[in-house]
């Protein structure tokens, strides 16, 4: 990535002190649950024949 | 192999000119041969068709219905359609249409609730990002028409069946904040951020090289935003690339090890590759030429040929090989991996950005759970 890079612009190199995400982050807790489904095979929320986008 | 997807390119034309559209600005001008739309013979022809592969594959698989844009059939071609699949395709195949959203009214959303279908509509953002490149054929916004198609598909009775989400195509210019922003403030139940299509050849809009990490810092401040919502939508490229790396299973095309099982069907009720590979100039044909009206669906692809192209989507570069992340990257989509001189055989176009985005995935991931150990 070059400095004239537009994104470089809005601030979107790494930022490693704000990767700790809080405990109850929604989208990762809801993501761990799903794989512990998947993981006892139970029911899947979310495949690619069901509940998919069309690409 | 088994088949999770049949698309079906019910019409050959567009009421929208998108400038970056594989089908019609990529260098592929197979549509200008096709028929307008699918005649109701070949209709009935795939119908009878899936009921085959039905049977063949004994699992489910999902019908999308896909252009051009399928809504330019209007309400009564669609019911006739719809009733023509439905006859041959058993109700745990669900199917699905992807739309430009402009002609979403009443009338064909009633349709589509009769007959359990359901709609994904394309919006890259707000105006002045969308319009940027998903004009019509006189170079007009479709925005404003998009979002008067939303409205009326959210209002509907059936919205929470009927709406599955948007496909966005990411603009890397474009500040991922006000995109995300946007998108919450739309409603949409999920998205799927979709980068731009290009290879190593022909480099994407916005990529200065293959090294270059344009996307992955795209992606990683829209994964911020995501983590940190407290009510988040889903966003399926981050939700399969977080749950490869917990250990569970990826089924976006491109991401993960999983086959993605993909056979096209076009107006003329040709089989094809993958559309996408019209972006390649090795294009989506097959040697053979195969039609519904010459061969069974079932058949085609147990044949040597199409299990070829099926394998093909496995990566197979030595970088890919031997990449750590292989497992949650899985190399990229085939058409992403191409170059003029060794074909697909290549990690894909955005395997910077990917490397960029997976470790600051497991950064976050590290985070949380290690916090969730110690509470």
């Amino acid at each position: 990535m070059t400095d004239e890079s537009p994104t470089s612009e809005m601030g979107l190199e790494p930022q490693l002190e704000l990767l700790d995400v809080s405990l109850d982050s929604v989208a990762l807790s809801r993501l761990l649950d799903e794989v512990r489904e998947e993981n006892a095979e139970m029911s899947r929320s979310y495949n690619r024949t069901y509940n998919r986008h069309n690409r | 192999m088994r088949i999770d997807t049949v698309l079906l390119k019910v019409a050959s034309r567009c009421n929208l000119d998108c400038s970056y559209c594989y089908v019609y600005h990529m260098g592929d001008t197979s549509w200008r041969a096709m028929p307008k739309f699918m005649a109701r013979q070949t209709q009935t022809l795939i119908a009878d068709q899936l009921s085959g592969l039905f049977t063949a594959q004994a699992h489910p698989f999902a019908v999308v219905l896909h252009g051009g844009e399928p809504l330019m059939l209007g309400d009564q071609r669609l019911r006739v359609l719809f009733e023509t699949l439905r006859e041959g395709l058993p109700s745990v195949c669900p199917i699905g249409i992807q739309t430009n959203g402009v002609l979403l009214k009443r009338p064909i959303l009633d349709l589509c609730a009769t007959f359990g279908v359901s709609l994904s509509v394309s919006l890259d953002g707000p105006a002045n990002v969308h319009d940027k490149n998903r004009v019509n054929h006189l170079g007009h916004a479709s925005h404003a028409a998009v979002i008067a198609g939303l409205a009326n598909l959210k209002s509907h009775p059936s919205a929470a069946a009927l709406f599955s989400g948007v496909l966005a195509v990411v603009d890397p210019t474009s500040d991922p904040t006000d995109i995300y922003s946007y998108m919450k403030s739309v409603g949409v139940p999920s998205i799927d951020f979709l980068y731009r299509d290009g290879n190593r050849t022909t480099l994407p809009y916005g990529k200065l090289s293959v090294e270059s990490t344009e996307y992955g810092r795209w992606m990683s401040k829209i994964l911020d935003h995501y983590l940190a919502d407290p009510n988040p939508p889903r966003i399926r490229i981050l939700d399969d690339m977080i749950k490869l790396i917990l250990g569970g299973a990826g089924v976006k095309e491109g991401i993960g090890l999983t086959d993605f099982g993909i056979v096209v069907i076009d107006t003329d009720g040709s089989f094809t590759k993958n559309d996408t590979l019209k972006s390649t100039l090795l294009g989506d044909r097959f040697d053979g030429s195969w039609t519904v009206y010459s061969h069974k669906l079932a058949e085609v692809v147990r044949s040597p040929e199409f299990l070829a192209y099926h394998e093909a989507q496995r990566p197979s570069s030595p970088a890919c090989m031997a990449c750590p992340e292989l497992a949650v990257c899985g190399g990229g989509m085939l058409t992403h991996r191409f170059d003029s001189e060794r074909g697909y055989d290549n990690p894909t176009v955005f395997c910077s950005d990917q490397k960029l985005l997976i470790e600051r995935m497991r950064r976050y991931v590290a985070g949380h759970l290690s916090r969730r150990a110690a509470a």
